[in-house]
């Protein structure tokens, strides 16, 4: 055995460590974990998965329709039911259905995670989206430290809730709009089906029809991309933000391209209650989510377009009601990035916290003098060459500081912090975090 | 099989969702991970709940792992980040390693033998941090200098002359403990 193996077992043993392996304990607990996440990649479990055509009768409305069709049906003549075995479907009915709904419950399901996205959406009488909740789980933002989210758009002004950061962003801005909009545009089942519709007319996808007699069962319209095109973007989007990823572990843009969508759509109403989609490998179409509707046109809540039971000390961004950052003038983006931090920093050392929050995202400042006032900020003995920071989408500027605690002086280094553009006002930037 | 080889083919299994490439893969990291973690988060009597959430991450996220050479790097920036992210929530204010480490020239590093495990194990408790970090990467993983640079996400000139000053610093320390 070389000195280095022999070093490094020797070194395990001092330690009291078996250099042989792990111990039956902790092959225990990791058994556990392993068996939890390999049985989650398989398939998201039944209790978070409901059956697609229980949750679809679960709707009232789908079940009057129901009822109202089986009775019509009932009192004609057997002949119908054969004659029905012919399709007579189409999407168009799908899409003319659409234009109906005001109310929609949607949750977007990917097999490797067991929690899924969730939206609650009431649109105007011309169809755009009116109010807005999105429940976002970590896994949607790999690129972010943020953890789960929740997102309320309501009186054109955007609530975002970070549990995890106890934090609660304002922000009223018209491209704010915009992009929570775009978080929902792919689910939505409107333009879903309106843009398959498309892709089937310009030949790029191709559409099967598979119509049951039995009305109380759905219509299977099985959409197969002719291209190898995504059918569905959201997929894509999200493989497109974990390549974005600093620490070069991306994963293959393929993996996340959906190929084939199958779209169970409820005989009575024409409306879509699940999609499930595919992408292709090896020759087979493996499943890599599923889309549930719930709820069509049952008013939502109004309390579900409200953030509730935030704790006492959360720390409130307001980006509504005040400008934050600074102004990037004729700066550099670079430029300015350093200058953000340099006018933070010098905030610090002069205990200004209401400057210092304002370019730190707006942050108030007694949880600006709350998080830093136990130190005392003496200088700034460097701050770096900025680095493209893909977690944040702007920029690391690497700072030294000497700072005085507990009595001591000492060099302190943030993580951070991270500089980018302020969300709706792109002629500034601000600190977002890191430190 | 070498081990380089044998590791790659684990790596590779464990993205295809093998039970029994992720089972081995535990077996040969454990000890040497608990081993770090210990040296870098001295103190902490929940190494175990930082173990278990670093491989839980790495369960999670061993498909987004392009290239599995660079497996033992990716996995020890986890464990790192774990353990320093567990640092931030205690008290942001952590002071920087008191860096005096300069360029270094020379040839006269210290060499040690696993003879000496036993106070090497107890000198290498007594030293700054930044040093334990350093040197329980070059001894457990052997790892080259470039590797720790991208562990511990610095220049690795920095590497080379922390790893001398360390190896100083330790010959020093196991010398006034054994007199």
């Amino acid at each position: 055995m070389d000195n280095n193996k022999k070093l490094f077992e020797e070194l395990l043993k001092a330690d009291g460590i078996s250099p042989a392996g792990a111990s039956e304990s902790e092959r225990i607990a990791f058994a556990k974990i392993l068996d939890q996440q390999l049985k989650t990649k398989q398939s998201p479990p039944a209790a978070t998965r409901p059956n697609v055509w229980r949750v679809f009768m679960k709707s009232k409305i789908t079940k009057f329709a129901v009822a109202a069709v089986l009775l019509i049906t009932t009192a004609m003549s057997i002949t119908i039911f054969n004659q029905s075995a012919t399709p007579v479907y189409a999407l168009e009915q799908t899409i003319q259905a659409n234009h109906t709904v005001r109310y929609i419950h949607v949750k977007a399901f990917k097999t490797s995670h067991e929690e899924p996205q969730e939206f609650w959406c009431e649109f105007d009488e011309y169809g755009y989206v009116k109010n807005l909740r999105a429940e976002m789980p970590e896994w949607t933002d790999p690129c972010s430290d943020d953890g789960t989210k929740s997102i309320i758009w309501k009186d054109d002004k955007a609530q975002i809730w970070l549990p995890k950061k106890n934090i609660l962003v304002s922000i009223k801005n018209k491209s704010m709009a915009t992009q929570i909009c775009l978080l929902f545009q792919e689910l939505d089942p409107k333009l879903a089906i309106e843009r398959l519709n498309e892709k089937s007319l310009n030949g790029k996808a191709k559409i099967d029809i598979s119509e049951p007699s039995n009305v109380s069962e759905p219509i299977v319209v099985t959409v197969t991309s002719l291209q190898d095109e995504a059918l569905n973007e959201a997929y894509v989007k999200e493989s497109a933000a974990i390549r974005k990823e600093e620490d070069g572990t991306a994963t293959s843009h393929a993996n996340s391209l959906c190929h084939r969508m199958i779209l169970y759509v409820e005989q009575a109403t024409n409306l879509v209650a699940s999609i499930e989609l595919y992408r292709l490998k090896d020759g087979d179409y493996q499943e890599i989510g599923t889309i549930e509707y719930f709820d069509y046109n049952q008013p939502i809540d109004a309390h579900i377009f409200t953030i509730k039971n935030i704790p006492a000390d959360v720390i409130v961004i307001d980006q509504a009601s005040q400008e934050v950052g600074l102004l990037q003038g004729r700066l550099s983006d670079k430029e300015i990035a350093v200058e953000v931090v340099r006018q933070f920093l010098e905030a610090l050392i002069a205990k200004d916290y209401v400057k210092a929050g304002r370019l730190y995202s707006g942050l108030p400042a007694e949880k600006v003098e709350q998080n830093f006032g136990q130190v005392k900020f003496l200088r700034i003995i460097s701050i770096g060459e900025p680095a493209p920071s893909a977690l944040t989408g702007g920029y690391k500027v690497p700072c030294i500081l000497e700072i005085e605690k507990d009595g001591k002086v000492t060099q302190w280094s943030p993580y951070g912090p991270f500089v980018r553009q302020v969300h709706g006002q792109k002629e500034r930037w601000n600190i977002c975090g890191g430190i | 099989m070498d081990f380089e080889n044998r590791l790659e083919e684990l790596v590779h299994r464990c993205r295809q969702g093998q039970r029994s490439a992720f089972e081995e893969l535990f077996e040969i990291y454990q000890p040497r991970l608990k081993y770090y973690v210990r040296r870098i988060d001295s103190g902490n009597a929940g190494v175990d709940d930082i173990l278990q959430d670093i491989w839980l991450t790495v369960l999670k996220e061993i498909q987004k792992l392009k290239d599995a050479k660079v497996f033992a790097v990716w996995l020890y920036r986890i464990a790192r980040n774990k353990v320093y992210d567990g640092f931030r929530r205690k008290d942001r204010f952590v002071s920087l390693p008191e860096d005096n480490d300069f360029p270094v020239s020379g040839n006269d590093e210290p060499t040690f033998d696993a003879d000496d495990a036993e106070k090497l194990h107890k000198a290498l408790n007594e030293l700054k941090p930044h040093h334990r970090e350093v040197l329980t990467l070059c001894f457990i993983e052997q790892m080259p200098y470039q590797s720790i640079a991208d562990v511990i996400g610095c220049n690795v000139g920095t590497v080379r002359s922390r790893i001398f000053y360390a190896k100083q610093s330790l010959r020093a320390e196991m010398e006034r403990q054994n007199g």
